[in-house]
């Protein structure tokens, strides 16, 4: 653990000098004070099977921020970094440098007590509850566990805490001398959010929370969340690559691509009027629900393929259906595109949705 | 009444009759339904799509045509392919239909690809085990012409790949490349697009209508995806705890949905044009499919999460009633049994 630190701190210090709150960096800077505000994360792993040297950047240079009891969504392809950068702020994982102002402290330099003390302000609720939570351990300890371990509960009190939890997240009192293998995957991803809830959390992490479930159930959950995002204040980063459920979550919507975000902006106007290219992509290739017409697709060529990364120019540029030669020497940065507005593109808007 | 009438000599048996189908499979040793009397006939280009929730029966269904059922499974009811009911195959006879008359691809191709062979190698053998015959400079023109006929960028060098060399859409498509190399009349398609992000899902399905209308493949897709298996198939069969609940045309049984089942269903999927009521809640389906081991007999699988519940729901079990462009099993369209007559209080 010591060594990991040492290692990070190292990473900092010899990463590129870190870039203070610029409006174009950081769009979601107008909140005064943001619950939340990342800046230039960047995290890279090493590549097996490859020559040594080769890495991967997961995150490569990161900033946005949440405002207290709003969602942030971030939205992209798997390999995109979205659940990396998820990861990161939770702190599973050390960013290679960057910096992470997280309710007021410099979240990413807490440790020992204060570190202990201060996560009970941020949780994180998994994809797939079949693997976050314990098959041998009983779905009320689970629950109460995070109280244990905090000292925030013993005996009697810890109980009746336990109890409410599973009713906030509609489950009866008789589940918590369950395990988890007696629910259903809907079921199974309540419990992760008492869970995460145990503590009552100022943020928490939703890694793609729905998507191993059917629409059906998906759409209990979602409700689940607002009602106790209204409830409870809480500020969710919302990692998902359904743009439709990021329409209903999401105050705001930061679009990853390849580890950078290509887009930022409030979810219904990058929705309706996508300012990078990828996004409109990315919308036009929603289909339409049935019944109402289907509007042509915007085909880009070939995959989102992390390994195959560019060094210089636009990451984007190899798929770009307007892609001109000056994307290919130079990387567009993350500009103002409008009000609360920002887009990584030299022709932001150029490329528009068919049918609007 | 028939759903689509697709011309063949009066007389003539269908490509594929499915009539009655039942799959058995044992939980905690007794054997339960978890496909239950699903009917359908299937014509040469036509898509059939099955959708409804994990636990619906959708998958059964789509592995009982390949006889690829879990271990003490039993099937029940006919399989008519051209007439000859496969039901009573044997092993050597299912495998003259596996792969040659009937071929799957489905969700995670990773999984169905060997790791330590090339693509050209694997489709050579799938070639070859469908009863190619020639030489190996034959067998592999054929399987790079197969790879250019699923839109492989570069079929010279995919021949040479290995499996995680390809992306996931790649890796898609060649297992696609590999299930035509029998040349099969069906293909059953259980979700081949889920592990996919949107953009290369979208082209991969793209793929398969194109492969379904210049093979005349007759296509079974099986998806939760209802917005795509609405713009891409003809027909969609709607299962519910393992019953067909509604069934037509499937213009008309996506956008005119019938049953309340399909309904809620089709309610419960955020929309893109949903993007403006940030906050709103969702129309979920409240409950979950009833576990194997306690489906509801007698009565309505369905009625303990409907909204539309009234009370022959728990008398009697719906059959099938014309309803929209198709059939619902619904009493909501008649058929509801007689109310009990109360006796007269004296």
């Amino acid at each position: 653990m010591f060594s990991l630190r040492r290692r990070a701190a190292a990473g900092v210090a010899a990463g590129a000098p870190l870039r203070a709150a610029d409006p174009a960096v950081a769009p979601g800077a107008a909140d005064p004070a943001p619950l939340l505000a990342a800046t230039d994360l960047r995290k890279r792993y090493a590549v097996r099977a490859a020559p040594a040297g080769t890495f991967l950047e997961a995150v490569a240079g990161v900033s946005f921020s949440i405002a207290s009891g709003r969602t942030l969504a971030l939205v992209g392809e798997s390999g995109s970094g979205k659940t990396t950068i998820g990861r990161l702020v939770a702190r599973l994982e050390r960013p290679d440098s960057g910096e992470i102002r997280f309710d007021g402290d410099d979240w990413l330099a807490l440790t020992g007590r204060d570190l202990r003390v201060k996560r009970r302000n941020l949780q994180i609720v998994f994809q797939d509850p079949q693997t976050s939570l314990n098959p041998r351990m009983r779905i009320g300890d689970q629950v109460g566990e995070p109280l244990h371990v905090q000292g925030l509960a013993t005996g009697r009190d810890l109980r009746e805490r336990v109890r409410l939890l599973l009713a906030e997240v509609g489950l009866d009192e008789a589940s918590a001398s369950r395990f988890p293998s007696e629910f259903s995957g809907g079921q199974r991803q309540r419990i992760a959010i008492a869970r995460a809830l145990a503590t009552r959390p100022k943020l928490v992490v939703c890694d793609e929370p729905v998507s191993a479930l059917d629409a059906s159930i998906a759409a209990q959950i979602v409700n689940l969340l607002l009602d106790l995002q209204e409830r409870l204040a809480l500020a969710y980063l919302f990692i998902s690559h359904d743009l439709p459920l990021v329409g209903r979550v999401a105050d705001r919507v930061a679009v990853v691509y390849l580890g950078r975000i290509v887009e930022e902006g409030p979810t219904a106007e990058v929705i309706a009027a996508p300012m990078h290219p990828y996004t409109a992509a990315l919308v036009s290739s929603v289909p339409a629900p049935p019944g109402a017409p289907a509007p042509a697709r915007i085909p880009i060529p070939g995959e989102h393929v992390p390994a195959a990364r560019i060094t210089e120019g636009c990451a984007f540029a190899p798929r770009c259906p307007i892609a001109r030669p000056r994307c290919a020497e130079e990387a567009p940065p993350l500009a103002p595109v409008g009000p609360g507005r920002a887009a990584a593109c030299f022709y932001p808007g150029e490329l528009r949705l068919p049918g609007l | 009444m028939t759903l689509a009438a697709v011309s063949r000599p009066a007389g003539a048996p269908a490509l594929l009759e499915v009539a009655d189908l039942r799959v058995e499979v044992p939980v905690g040793g007794i054997l339960r339904p978890a496909v239950d009397g699903v009917s359908f006939t299937l014509e040469p280009g036509e898509s059939l799509a099955v959708v409804g929730e994990s636990g619906c029966g959708k998958t059964l269904l789509g592995r009982s045509l390949v006889d690829l059922l879990p271990e003490g499974a039993r099937l029940g009811g006919s399989i008519r392919l051209r007439g000859e009911d496969l039901a009573g195959l044997t092993e050597r006879g299912w495998g003259r239909v596996r792969g040659r008359q009937i071929g799957l691809v489905f969700q995670e191709p990773a999984a169905a690809l060997d790791p330590v062979r090339t693509i050209g190698w694997q489709i050579e053998e799938a070639l070859s085990s469908s009863g190619r015959s020639g030489s190996s400079a034959v067998l592999r023109r054929r399987a790079r012409e197969l790879l250019a006929e699923v839109s492989f960028p570069d079929p010279d060098r995919a021949l040479a790949e290995y499996p995680h060399r390809l992306s996931g859409g790649q890796r898609q498509r060649a297992f696609l490349a590999i299930a035509l190399a029998g040349d099969p009349a069906i293909l059953v398609a259980d979700e081949p697009t889920a592990s996919l992000d949107s953009t290369v899902a979208a082209d991969v399905l793209d793929l398969i209508d194109r492969l379904r209308r210049d093979r005349g493949l007759a296509l079974i897709f099986i998806t939760h995806d209802l917005a795509s298996a609405a713009r891409r198939a003809g027909r969609a069969l709607v299962l519910y705890a393992g019953r067909v609940v509604e069934t037509g045309p499937a213009a008309a049984v996506f956008s005119d949905p019938q049953h309340p089942y399909t309904r809620a269903l089709l309610a419960s999927l955020p929309r893109l044009s949903d993007a403006i009521t940030r906050g709103a809640r969702l129309s979920a389906i409240p409950g979950t499919v009833p576990d194997l081991a306690f489906r509801p007999r007698g009565c309505c699988a369905f009625a303990p999460r409907c909204p539309a519940r009234f009370e022959p729901c728990d008398a009697a079990e719906p059959a099938f009633q014309p309803a929209g462009g198709g059939l619902a099993r619904c009493f909501l369209f008649g058929g509801a049994p007689p109310p009990v007559s109360r006796p007269e209080l004296p």
